[in-house]
């Protein structure tokens, strides 16, 4: 039990890959295996933000919305305030809306579920309002194209920041202050409350990292895309959701697994990427993503099946008996 | 001698309820102050201003002669008061070290990344300090009960604070463990800290209180030296009444066996165990946590799976894999995890009465249940135990402990009980609800129930039960007639110390 929870998630990952490139011998070829990364690169990083909501005990829904904004608010202001300048305002747009967020969740007291839905819903309006519903796009503005398709010591460059980002997530998680607030919220929040932590204000930072991650996943996408429109995103949240349990992340909270995160981001890009190389319909692939979600939770390499209450009280005292 | 604290005129109501009433009182610097109460006596309530968890709607708090306001957990923190609430306030995803310096870790300044090294030297020093044994790296998630209550006091001893309050410190510590703590308490004192002291148990208030608060109904009733006070002066100032036969019940005669196990094994908590109980007898298990008790009430409830042996009930082989046989065969279970695993919280009363046998309460040929046999149950069992609750539709979760647990004690009544086994039975629940349980007992005996007891009271199983199994490591070391009892031989059967071997203590 304990060894699937820990590997479980690699050893799908190994299995997949074999199981592709017995069927198309194409998926190990260098070119597709960046490919593949950079596929990888849009879900991985907003699923980073989505371990630290997660661990913290967290949902944030809103982030599918939150990539229409970003698309529509580049390519909007790209041609007023030059690359840079746009990524920036996006970055802080991000940044207010996460802390919109995490205000709901903390000053009004509702549960962040629901919380997030609503605000998914208003910001999607927000978007809409704001580009009126038309597409704007930057195909007078291709030096955007560096973000994703550049190359930096021969690597694209989504995949250093899906690197870099993975990095930073996983030492705050595992070894600053923050990283252990957020822990101790997703383990029990009224302890953590007791116990001194700033309880609000961690939440708050929460939803400030889902947002501004899915700013990046937001500055790639346009960048490969070059469009923005408010209708964009739909269902991204799902997919960082997805690839967060699958990677072992406990919904109960408390337990995070960023590298685990990672590889199941790998895993669902490398599904679709050996479907499409088979030719496989879009259809199966969704089926076949499912399939395997349930898989990992049916052997328990995710940490979410339901224990009865008799064989958790057991598995708590195996620890004195040991002794 | 300086006052540490002064509590003056404390007012504090909650909706529909007033849960402290001018109360005042005050404890000495360097003193072991204990507060006693029932439930709902307002200690709990008390503790928590101090804490910062609560405000008070009116009234002053004097900490060290200046007069404090106590906003939040910090502010509580420091005015130097330190914590250890009834609830294990611990984050189990998180180490020992990490919980205990949770707020104050060591980190490095430009990175803020914390320093694992620090951590664990800061950790290890405060252990030594009060002599507590622990791995700092251990997940709190995989410690023992009483493992996570040392932690739990390791973490209010962090801040260093000079006063340490402790509530219900002792509520699932063996008595090992207690007279750690009480080495512990003794320590802190002579280092000049102040300790208030809040406990269900009045012995342990003899053991090391200086002086004793007595609340009823979130009123002051008295504050004495403990030297002045004999166990049934506390009882009476705490229930203003005097509590009659307070730990005697009468035994009843026994009849056939009813229940007897053989060879009973579950790998790998316990091995080979064989006894009996007749009907009207009450059979006490004593041992310490991890002896593999509470695992023996989960193979004849059905939880665990057995690996080897027989039950037999009635003489006749009966097989338990799940609750569900257990029921049919008359085993009834009551747990000592009330809030988690024994109530429904937000079902009401009749209903948690109920839920067990609500097909019998069913109209036959409808599915619909049958609201007057439910509330005649109700009612029946009100009368039989002296429920008290405001209506019948009202929540079991704003009950007392008390009253809660006499609710999941009448739900094992209601359906066919033919062996009981009750574990921690007055866990948590003041000594008006503990006399009550206790004749409930009586009763339950003299109507020909089998009553398997599983407690860590040493009192509570001496005076209620009629003959005494101990457990060490699996195994059962001893059985002790009612003649023989007494806490001492217990605790040597339970420590494996009989065998006259160095054996060091329980689960720390």
């Amino acid at each position: 039990m304990r060894f699937w929870e820990k590997y479980g998630i690699y050893l799908i990952a190994i299995t997949t890959l074999i199981i592709f490139t017995i069927l198309t011998p194409n998926v190990l070829s260098l070119s597709n295996i960046v490919n593949l990364l950079v596929q990888t690169s849009m879900v991985a990083i907003a699923a980073a933000g989505m371990t630290f909501a997660i661990t913290g005990g967290a949902f944030d829904l809103s982030i599918g919305s939150i990539l229409a904004v970003t698309t529509s608010v580049l390519c909007k202001n790209v041609p007023i305030l030059g690359i840079f300048g746009a990524i920036v305002l996006a970055l802080s747009v991000g940044a207010v809306l996460g802390v919109m967020n995490g205000l709901i969740v903390t000053k009004l007291r509702i549960q962040t579920f629901v919380a997030t839905l609503a605000t998914q819903i208003i910001y999607r309006g927000g978007v809409l309002i704001y580009t009126q519903g038309r597409d704007s796009d930057l195909f007078r503005y291709l030096d955007i194209k560096v973000i994703a398709g550049g190359r930096v010591l021969g690597l694209p460059v989504p995949i250093w920041i899906t690197f870099t980002v993975f990095l930073a997530g996983y030492m705050i998680y595992k070894h600053t202050q923050f990283g252990m607030w957020v822990r101790a919220i997703g383990s029990n929040e009224e302890a953590a409350r007791i116990s001194g932590i700033k309880v609000d204000r961690t939440i708050i930072v929460i939803f400030v990292i889902t947002a501004v991650t899915t700013v990046i996943s937001g500055t790639i996408y346009t960048s490969q895309l070059l469009t923005g429109n408010g209708r964009l995103g739909v269902g991204f949240e799902l997919e960082a959701i997805t690839a967060t349990i699958l990677g072992g992340t406990a919904l109960a909270g408390g337990k995070g697994k960023f590298w685990g995160t990672l590889t199941a981001a790998i895993i669902l890009a490398l599904m679709k990427n050996g479907m499409n190389l088979l030719g496989v319909q879009d259809f199966y692939q969704r089926l076949a993503t499912g399939l395997i979600l349930l898989l990992a939770l049916s052997m328990g390499v995710v940490s979410e099946r339901i224990q009865t209450r008799g064989n958790r009280a057991t598995r708590n005292q195996s620890g004195d008996t040991n002794e | 001698m300086t006052k540490a604290v002064e509590i003056v005129k404390i007012t504090k109501t909650f909706p529909g309820v007033k849960a402290l009433s001018n109360v005042e009182m005050s404890v000495k610097t360097g003193e072991v102050h204990a507060i006693v109460g029932e439930n709902g006596a307002g200690k709990s309530t008390l503790m928590k201003i101090l804490g910062g968890v609560y405000r008070p709607d009116d009234g002053q708090i004097l900490i060290h002669g200046k007069a404090v306001v106590i906003k939040d957990v910090s502010d509580s923190v420091e005015c130097g008061i330190s914590i250890i609430y009834q609830e294990l306030n611990l984050m189990p995803e998180l180490t020992v070290s990490e919980n205990v310096f949770i707020t104050e870790l060591p980190k490095m300044k430009a990175t803020g990344i914390v320093r694992r090294g620090e951590l664990y030297r800061k950790t290890r020093a405060l252990m030594e300090r009060v002599n507590i044994e622990l791995n700092p790296d251990s997940l709190v998630n995989d410690l023992s009960v009483s493992e996570k209550q040392m932690v739990e006091i390791l973490k209010a001893l962090s801040h260093d604070s000079s006063i340490i309050v402790m509530d219900e410190p002792t509520a699932a510590l063996s008595n090992v463990e207690v007279s750690k703590l009480y080495s512990i308490i003794e320590t802190l004192k002579a280092r000049g800290k102040t300790i208030i002291y809040i406990s269900h148990r009045l012995k342990e208030i003899f053991d090391i209180a200086d002086r004793v608060t007595v609340l009823r109904d979130g009123s002051f009733v008295a504050t004495k030296d403990i030297k002045s006070l004999t166990q049934d002066d506390i009882v009476r100032l705490m229930v203003g009444r005097s509590v009659e036969n307070f730990y005697n019940r009468d035994h009843a005669t026994f009849g056939d066996t009813v229940i007897e196990i053989d060879h009973l094994s579950c790998a790998p908590y316990f091995q080979n165990l064989s006894f009996s109980v007749r009907s009207g007898e009450v059979l006490g298990i004593a041992g310490l946590m991890g002896c593999g008790r509470e695992e023996l009430a989960k193979v004849l409830y059905g939880l665990l799976n057995r690996t080897k042996g027989r039950v037999l009930i009635n003489g006749i082989p009966t097989e338990v894999r799940h609750p569900r046989e257990a029921l049919r065969a008359g085993i009834q279970f009551v747990t000592e995890d009330r809030k988690d695993s024994g109530i429904f919280p937000l079902m009401s009363v009749k209903e948690n009465l109920s839920i067990n046998i609500i097909k019998k309460l069913c109209n036959i040929f409808s599915l619909l249940i049958n609201t007057e046999k439910e509330n005649r149950l109700l009612e029946s069992y009100t009368k039989f135990m002296n429920l008290k609750y405001a209506s019948d539709s009202q929540r079991v979760m704003f009950l007392s402990g008390g009253n809660q647990q006499k609710v999941v004690l009448a739900r094992a009544l209601a359906g066919e009980c033919r062996v009981l086994i009750l574990l921690e039975p007055t866990r948590g629940i003041d000594v008006g609800a503990k006399a009550e349980i206790y004749d409930l007992l009586g009763n339950l005996a003299k109507k020909g129930i089998a009553v398997i007891m599983i407690s860590s009271d040493l009192p509570e199983l001496i005076t209620q039960s009629d003959r005494v199994l101990v457990m060490f490591q699996g195994q059962i070391t001893g059985l002790l007639e009612r003649n023989e009892m007494d806490e001492e031989r217990i605790m040597q059967y339970a420590t494996g110390t009989h065998f006259g071997e160095g054996f060091t203590g329980g689960a720390l």
